[in-house]
């Protein structure tokens, strides 16, 4: 990866430590969404491989070089987890996307899935036409990391866990009203207001990258864990 | 690239002597898990109800209580409930409301709103799934409906006494000061936060505009 990407990664990471990924908060209604019975999952926004993500470390107080250090540390671990994981053969989006339907259709929705180019990151500002008549479209964006696993600081008292952190909508078919908007972050780093926080779970945790390295299958299964809570969440602000 | 800075002496003792301690630690009251000595009303008591400080021209009001086991209760369906009551103001249709529950040490209430017409006739009802954490803060956000009059915030008693325990991850940034330079320092902190879920509690009640598309 470039050192202008590394870096750029870092940045946007650094940024989250501020929460300044807000975005205003829409409520479902249900009076205004009456007939919505089939929603179109668009294709998400979100990164292909997760991030190993370490919030605060030494490098951080060395400006420039500190930072180039720590992209290139993370730039080994984000590798050697995507091997781990298995992501070429079992890719993460398919397991969110799989997590989101499964959510969704507990709801008592149906659903269909939309595929669309996300190229930049941001919901989309028209949604594609389709065959199968949909009430609704539910897009998704993961925002900072998108998804990996984080720990506040080097050290035993501060474990990696899981993270999923995303902005979510739902918009009607029919006149491009937006239903629900809201973030949804799981093991969020601080506690952003605006934002549905999801406590991470005890039971996917690793000491330091060593331990996740020699976990793998645990390592996975805490990311497909993450993702079924924040589709679980996700399902819940629709109702 | 230096990232060490030069200080004055006077600016390091200025600041040295703002960090002395000052505040007085605040006391939290404990959770109230039983409200079995509570003979409680059968409805809230709607000539009771508070006003909130509404200003049409921002679209916005807000307001605050402090429920604790001298308010008033009520009993319903669910059970005995320690509650708030508010009166809406005329909402624009486009209009939203949030209603928070912010824990106070480790007394956190759970919280459940009612929304009821003039009448005192239930609209609906908003608990269980529809709360969820923003923040550190237990919150239901709705769309207001003209059709409703009366907002209570009461505590929600299918969970009270339950035990929450949360991870939260945290990164301070300080510095260090080592006379004439200062170096920032990044730290980051790892706690589970244990609440339990109570009939008393601070909620806190929002009017805003719905956000524009």
């Amino acid at each position: 990866m470039p050192i202008r990407m590394r870096l750029g990664v870092v940045g946007a990471l650094a940024a989250m430590l501020c929460a300044c990924a807000t975005q205003p908060e829409i409520p479902f209604d249900k009076t205004q969404a009456s007939h919505l019975k089939t929603i179109g999952i668009v294709t998400p926004s979100m990164p292909d491989k997760p991030t190993v993500w370490l919030a605060s470390d030494v490098g951080q107080s060395f400006g420039l070089i500190g930072a180039l250090v720590d992209a290139g540390i993370q730039a080994h671990r984000d590798a050697v987890l995507w091997n781990a994981i298995d992501g070429v053969r079992n890719p993460p989006r398919t397991a969110f996307v799989n997590a989101l339907e499964a959510s969704l259709r507990r709801q008592g929705f149906d659903v269909k899935m939309i595929e669309a180019q996300r190229p930049d990151g941001h919901y989309l500002k028209t949604y594609p036409r389709t065959h199968d008549p949909i009430d609704a479209y539910l897009d998704v964006t993961f925002i900072g990391g998108g998804y990996g696993y984080v720990a506040a600081a080097m050290g035993k008292a501060t474990p990696y866990r899981p993270f999923v952190y995303l902005h979510c909508r739902l918009v009607r078919a029919s006149d491009g009203a937006t239903l629900m908007q809201d973030a949804v972050f799981d093991n969020a780093i601080g506690a952003p207001k605006d934002t549905v926080t999801i406590s991470a779970n005890p039971t996917y945790q690793f000491t330091d990258f060593a331990a996740m390295r020699s976990h793998p299958q645990d390592a996975r299964n805490g990311m497909d864990d993450a993702f079924r809570t924040t589709a679980n969440m996700i399902g819940t602000l629709i109702r | 690239m230096s990232i060490a800075l030069r200080i004055p002496r006077v600016l390091v003792l200025s600041l040295a002597l703002m960090t002395v301690g000052c505040a007085t630690p605040r006391v939290e009251p404990p959770p109230l898990l039983s409200l079995s000595n509570r003979r409680c009303e059968a409805n809230p008591n709607w000539a009771a109800a508070s006003t909130i400080a509404y200003d049409p021209s921002k679209h916005r009001g807000d307001a605050s209580a402090e429920i604790t086991s001298a308010s008033a209760c009520f009993e319903d369906a669910v059970g005995q409930s320690l509650y708030a009551v508010y009166r809406l103001p005329s909402l624009p249709a486009t209009s939203l409301v949030r209603v928070e529950s912010t824990p106070q040490g480790q007394t956190l209430m759970a919280p459940r709103v009612l929304l009821y017409g003039p009448h005192g006739r239930l609209k609906r009802q908003l608990s269980g799934s529809r709360v969820v954490f923003r923040g550190s803060a237990l919150s239901v956000i709705f769309r207001s409906h003209a059709d409703e009059r009366y907002l209570v915030v009461a505590s929600d008693p299918a969970v009270v006494g339950h035990a929450i325990a949360r991870i939260r991850d945290a990164v301070q940034g300080s510095a260090i000061y080592a006379y004439p330079y200062i170096v920032p320092v990044y730290t980051g902190a790892d706690a589970t936060v244990k609440n339990v879920l109570s009939y008393n509690g601070r909620v806190t009640v929002a009017l805003r505009a719905l956000p524009a598309e």
